[in-house]
């Protein structure tokens, strides 16, 4: 597979080079500029060196490798978001109030020493180069997302975020003076491609981070195997979660829900909430979260009245919508792709049947779903347990569109993508405060205690180690054409409900 | 009432659409005998062209559909007709259906080379300028104008249909074309421009249908591509002939479908069976077909590829393994992974050689025995030969089970009544949680003999090489045995075999019992390898692919499955290094077997023709430095012809078949007429 694609990746750096040398790729700006102005007006400095202007960061390797942000010396003074020291994250502002006006939860500061107070560089005495993926200059990372397949580049928000963070991270920093080169992999929505390239990944990097894939109990065991240290974005298959070596920054268990979710909608609108339709795609991990779900919802009081499954494949929704006429649904649900959620509120538009909420997890809070959607999506609710994607207070989000824009202008940031970029911060904090003693049963010792983690404010807090569901999530909706939030604090914290489905 | 009226009106509305992509369809296959599989794939690709003239360039809506249907499809159909699809038709039903299914791959590719992936979207077309469309209420239904628009436009396709067929010249001669174009070229016809004229209306048909419905199913690769599967249906209740019934087999199809999901309760068992109406159409259509007719008086047959003798074929596997061996022991275990699938691949194909081959009989369902392998497997919890073997018989059984119903079908109508049980398997088994669970895998383990378990990937890679040598050998002694004679006459001549009393229906059950068998085999390989299997590894239409490859390569030979297997295992990884790249990819290999399927033996027989060729040279010279011994008996170079044939029987091994009126073989492609 190498011989066969190397061509092409050798034809792209070259381009790709070309493309810097003349300033062919316009709005791209230099990686140390774009530094220094992320750390309050400070050059960045790494190894006491200024990046020259102009000098690129973001250096393809020919081997189908990415040498993201090679920084000239290591050792230095490590910079800082906003000119202070480095916040490791956890630290964010996530506290929130529930509907009820309990007490507000405040995650960050429950993380562990190693993200609350930011990663205090451990010593590098005792490194062992003789590791997969690491030499003396470099430590390979590998990422490993659906890129190409049915559905081309579904996940692609992923290993953009990946690669910002990477960027972003040799920009300013080492890893005992070893710079991040990114081994882009394509898992095609196929659980065989995912187990290829994690069979790669353990020969040829350290560990993977950011990945996201649609099949990805693939690779689960090959890592698991081989100890490889996996830093997803977010799990999807029960084996994947299963894995010991995987851990995701979107920690998610299929059995375990968030009861904040129906329990704000059943303070705010109760009546909807008794007579609730639940659908979902039927392909995947969608029917057992549906049913997940539902068993937790009607534990925390909702009535679902009509549960059904959708062929992947279907576009008469009429009859779905009639159904819900029928039965005089006043909430609807819907676990599935956006672009299905659109034809099914079209329908719903054209049947005439609006009920008093529409709502779906975090796949419509995307820009294409908005753009496409036009005024079928306005008023429709969603949760997301991540900040505000246009929330440029929050500084780490800042960050991450900015570092975006470096690395893939004009790409539009996402869920997934928010997860991949914190999963990779939290890997290569880890990877910091290891220091000399970095090893993959290290790393994964390390990221097994991981609780509460927020990737510098950047989401709820996730229990990464245990890989429990987050209990905080916050509420938002579509109103003129943009996300709001509407419930109240920066998150709703509640507990979860054992449904003991997809355990 | 209202109630009945809501589920109507959609039903009537996606009936109509079924009709329209119906009637294209039986438009060309009456004409030309060509099962255009790559109907929806037509229909996807005049639809991005719409999206193109009509959004992208701003062209007027009208003028948009105006060039599409009017120009661009009728000229693409033309085309097609003059150069793809003339005297398809005659050639063997794995013939056509594998070119057509090479359209179908290439215009996926040729759209994504085309119009990479990024969102697009179609209004309706008479939306407003925020993308919405008119609608207007029937008591508490809400009728949309893109619904009225498309049942208006099936019911304005049936009646100029009618016309053309029954009230014109040309139309008359259409219909003379298909009862007879070589009377109806004595008489002054032109069969060819009719066969023209027909595909250039098909694909204009195809193009309506893909317009029509591309705002409400969206604009991609697959979606409507694979939507038109559903119109194969109505176009069985129209046996393929008739533009009525097909419209009453379309709407009927949408309406039942409609209905089912309103008043099938959801609880009910029977919830199950709502999303399966259009596969359960198909199949129950296909099995109310009256009993075919076995065409007398005409005996087609190909020319196999070389079956070595047993020595030899001995030698040559051990030869594959040692290479095997050697090729493997360097290679990491991503690589392995990948030979390993290869090799899966190339064993399903060997089920196909068997079935196709041999047999002449199609199956676009041959990964979906290798799902029941895989499932059988990982559920018997049993990893060893026993296990193996008892997930292979399982398969077996399901295969027979599947023969069962058909029995009375032969061609292309066995060829969909498989489609239809893949699609089946698909939705009602594979995707079940009883099946693979909820996430939709299960754990499969590695085999073990006596206690000892296959743990390295190297190892099982190997073990999976000396099965496809195992099963390669079985098939190629079954060929040169009597049972491989039965078969080729059977496939040859089904009406000299039911003449001299041969009981063809209960054979070609234990053929497809077999075939299943071997590809029930692969997969259950395949999930030792992976470790874990899911409803994803098998889905149906992957089958289409697969048996593309397997005719490219060589469909009656064991290095055409070996040459099909890498290729097919390669075709993602090298499509997912580009998405443009890989559409070329798909572009060139579609198009390609256009082309190269025509000749069953495939691209092996090249090879097998370059070996000939070299053996002859070098044994020349070689006989040139060697003392002269006695000759050989004259004449022996000539093979003697014969129906069952092979390559090392004619010296340049391509599809001979045999014409009753004369003594000699000649090229398939003069040959008879496909026999249903």
């Amino acid at each position: 597979m190498t011989k066969l694609s190397s061509p092409r990746r050798r034809a792209a750096a070259v381009a790709l080079a070309a493309c810097l040398a003349l300033a062919g790729c316009g709005s791209q700006l230099d990686p140390a500029d774009l530094a220094s102005t992320s750390n309050g007006g400070q050059p960045v400095v790494a190894g006491g060196e200024v990046l020259a202007p102009g000098e690129s960061a973001l250096d393809l390797g020919a081997d189908g490798s990415a040498d993201l942000g090679a920084v000239p010396e290591a050792g230095g003074e490590v910079p800082s978001i906003g000119g202070g020291p480095v916040d490791a994250g956890g630290s964010a502002d996530a506290g929130g109030e529930d509907p009820d006006g309990g007490a507000a939860t405040d995650p960050g500061t429950s993380a562990p020493e190693s993200q609350g107070g930011g990663p205090s560089a451990a010593s590098c005495d005792g490194f062992d180069n003789d590791q997969p993926g690491v030499t003396p200059t470099t430590i390979t990372v590998a990422n490993i997302a659906d890129i190409s397949g049915p559905v081309p580049g579904i996940f692609e928000s992923a290993r953009q975020a990946t690669k910002a963070y990477i960027t972003y991270f040799n920009a300013t920093q080492k890893v005992c003076g070893r710079s991040i080169k990114l081994l882009e992999l394509d898992s095609r929505a196929d659980a065989g491609a995912d187990q290829q390239a994690y069979a790669r990944a353990c020969v040829e990097t350290f560990a993977a981070v950011g990945s996201m894939s649609a099949f990805d109990s693939g690779g689960a065991a090959t890592a698991e195997k081989c100890g490889l240290p996996d830093v997803r974005s977010t799990s999807v298959n029960p084996e994947r979660s299963k894995c010991k070596t995987c851990f995701s920054a979107q920690s998610l268990t299929p059995g375990l829900v968030p009861d904040a979710l129906p329990d704000y909608f059943s303070s705010v609108n109760k009546q909807a909430t008794q007579n609730v339709a639940l659908l979902y795609v039927n392909a995947g991990a969608a029917p057992v979260n549906a049913a997940s779900f539902k068993k937790a919802w009607e534990t925390r009081g909702w009535k679902v009245n009509y549960f059904q499954g959708i062929d992947v494949a279907e576009f008469n929704f009429a009859p779905y919508v009639q159904q819900m006429k029928d039965r005089g649904t006043e909430l609807v649900y819907y676990v599935g792709p956006y672009q299905n959620t659109i034809k099914i509120q079209q329908a719903m538009k054209q049947q005439g049947f609006k009920p008093d909420i529409y709502l779906q997890d975090s796949t419509i809070y995307d820009a294409r779903y908005v753009e496409q959607a036009g005024d079928v999506g306005e008023g429709s609710y969603a949760y997301s347990s991540t900040a505000l994607f246009d929330d440029m207070s929050n500084p780490e989000m800042k960050l991450y569109r900015t570092w975006l824009e470096q690395v893939s202008p004009g790409a539009d940031p996402n869920f997934f993508g928010a997860y991949a970029w914190s999963s990779a911060r939290l890997f290569l904090e880890t990877a910091v405060g290891l220091g000399g003693d970095l090893t993959r049963p290290a790393m994964v010792a390390r990221l097994a205690k991981v609780e509460d983690w927020t990737g510098n404010g950047l989401h709820g807090p996730q229990t990464v180690g245990p890989k429990a569901t987050g209990k905080c999530l916050k509420i938002i909706q579509l109103t003129g054409g943009s996300w709001k939030q509407v419930s109240k604090g920066t998150y709703l914290c509640g507990d979860l409900v054992s449904t003991g489905l997809g355990d | 009432m209202d109630k009945f009226l809501a589920y109507l009106i959609p039903g009537i509305f996606t009936g109509a659409a079924y009709a329209i992509a119906a009637s294209g369809l039986v438009l060309t296959y009456t004409t030309t005998r060509v099962f255009n599989i790559a109907h929806g794939a037509f229909g996807m690709v005049m639809a991005f062209l719409f999206w193109d003239f009509s959004q992208r360039q701003g062209l007027p809506v009208w003028l948009s559909l105006a060039l599409v249907l009017f120009v661009v499809a009728p000229l693409i159909g033309f085309l097609i007709q003059r150069f793809v699809a003339r005297g398809l038709g005659d050639s063997p039903v794995s013939v056509s259906l594998v070119v057509t299914v090479g359209l179908f791959v290439g215009l996926i590719g040729a759209a994504t080379a085309i119009w990479p992936p990024e969102p697009r979207f179609v209004p309706p077309l008479l939306a407003d300028e925020t993308g919405n469309d008119k609608s207007f209420g029937i008591g508490e239904t809400v009728v949309t104008a893109q619904q009225v628009i498309t049942v208006l436009a099936s019911i304005a396709v049936a009646i100029a249909l009618y016309m053309l067929l029954t009230r014109t010249r040309i139309g008359t001669a259409m219909r003379a074309s298909v009862d007879n174009p070589d009377l109806l070229k004595l008489y002054g016809g032109k069969p060819d421009t009719v066969a023209a004229l027909s595909w250039a209306i098909g694909i204009s048909l195809a193009a309506l249908a893909g317009i029509l419905l591309v705002p409400v199913v969206g604009l991609g690769y697959y979606e409507l591509t694979l939507l038109v599967i559903n119109a194969y249906a109505a176009a069985m209740v129209g046996r393929l002939k008739s533009l009525p019934l097909t419209f009453v087999g379309a709407m009927g199809l949408g309406i039942v479908d409609s209905m089912a999901l309103g008043y099938i309760p959801t609880e009910s068992v029977l919830a199950d069976v709502r999303p399966v109406v259009p596969p359960l159409f198909l199949f129950a259509a296909l099995v109310l077909l009256p009993q075919a007719q076995l065409r007398i008086g005409q005996v087609k047959g190909i020319v196999s590829a070389p079956v070595p003798t047993v020595p030899r074929m001995a030698v040559t596997g051990v030869v594959f393994l040692v290479a095997l061996f050697v090729v493997i022991s360097p290679m990491p275990e991503a690589r392995l992974l990948l030979v390993g699938t290869a090799a899966t691949y190339a064993m399903v194909m060997l089920s196909l050689v068997l079935l196709t081959g041999y047999g002449g009989h199609v199956s676009l369902a041959q990964l979906t025995f290798a799902g029941v392998g895989a499932l059988a497997y990982a559920k018997l919890d049993s990893p060893n030969l026993y296990g193996l073997f008892l997930s292979a018989l399982i398969a077996v059984g399901v295969g027979a089970l599947v023969a069962l119903p058909v029995l009375r079908l032969t061609g292309l109508y066995l060829a969909l009544s498989t489609l239809a049980f893949g699609v089946l398997m698909d939705k009602v088994v594979f995707q079940n949680e009883r099946a693979f669970g909820f996430g939709g895998a299960l754990e499969a383990n590695r085999m073990s003999f006596f206690g000892n378990t296959v743990e390295t990937t190297q190892s099982y890679v190997m073990l999976m090489g000396v099965f496809f040598v195992l099963v390669a050998m079985g098939i190629l002694i079954l060929r040169r045995g009597v049972l491989g004679r039965l078969l080729v006459a059977m496939r040859d001549s089904p009406a000299a075999c039911g003449t001299l009393g041969l009981d063809l229906r209960w054979a070609r059950v234990a053929l497809f019992g077999l075939s299943a068998g071997v590809a029930g085999l692969a997969g259950a390989l395949f999930a030792g390898l992976r470790g874990t299997i899911g409803a994803a590894d098998f889905q149906y239409f992957n089958s289409l692919p697969l048996l593309l490859l397997a005719v490219v390569f060589g469909i009656t030979s064991v290095t055409g499955a070996t040459l099909g297997g890498i290729g097919l295992m390669l075709l993602p990884v090298l499509s997912g290094s580009n998405p443009v790249a890989g559409g070329i990819v798909f572009l060139i290999i579609g198009f390609g077997a256009v082309f190269a399927g025509r000749d069953p033996n495939g691209l092996a027989n090249l090879l097998f023709r370059l070996g000939r060729m070299l053996r002859a040279r070098v044994l020349a010279r070689v006989d040139l430095n060697l003392p002269q011994l006695p000759t050989r008996r004259p004449g022996a170079g000539a093979a003697p012809a014969h129906l069952s044939g092979t390559a090392d029987d004619v010296p340049d091994g391509s599809a001979y078949t045999y014409d009753d009126t004369r003594d000699d073989i000649v090229p398939v492609a003069a040959g008879s007429k496909e026999s249903r």
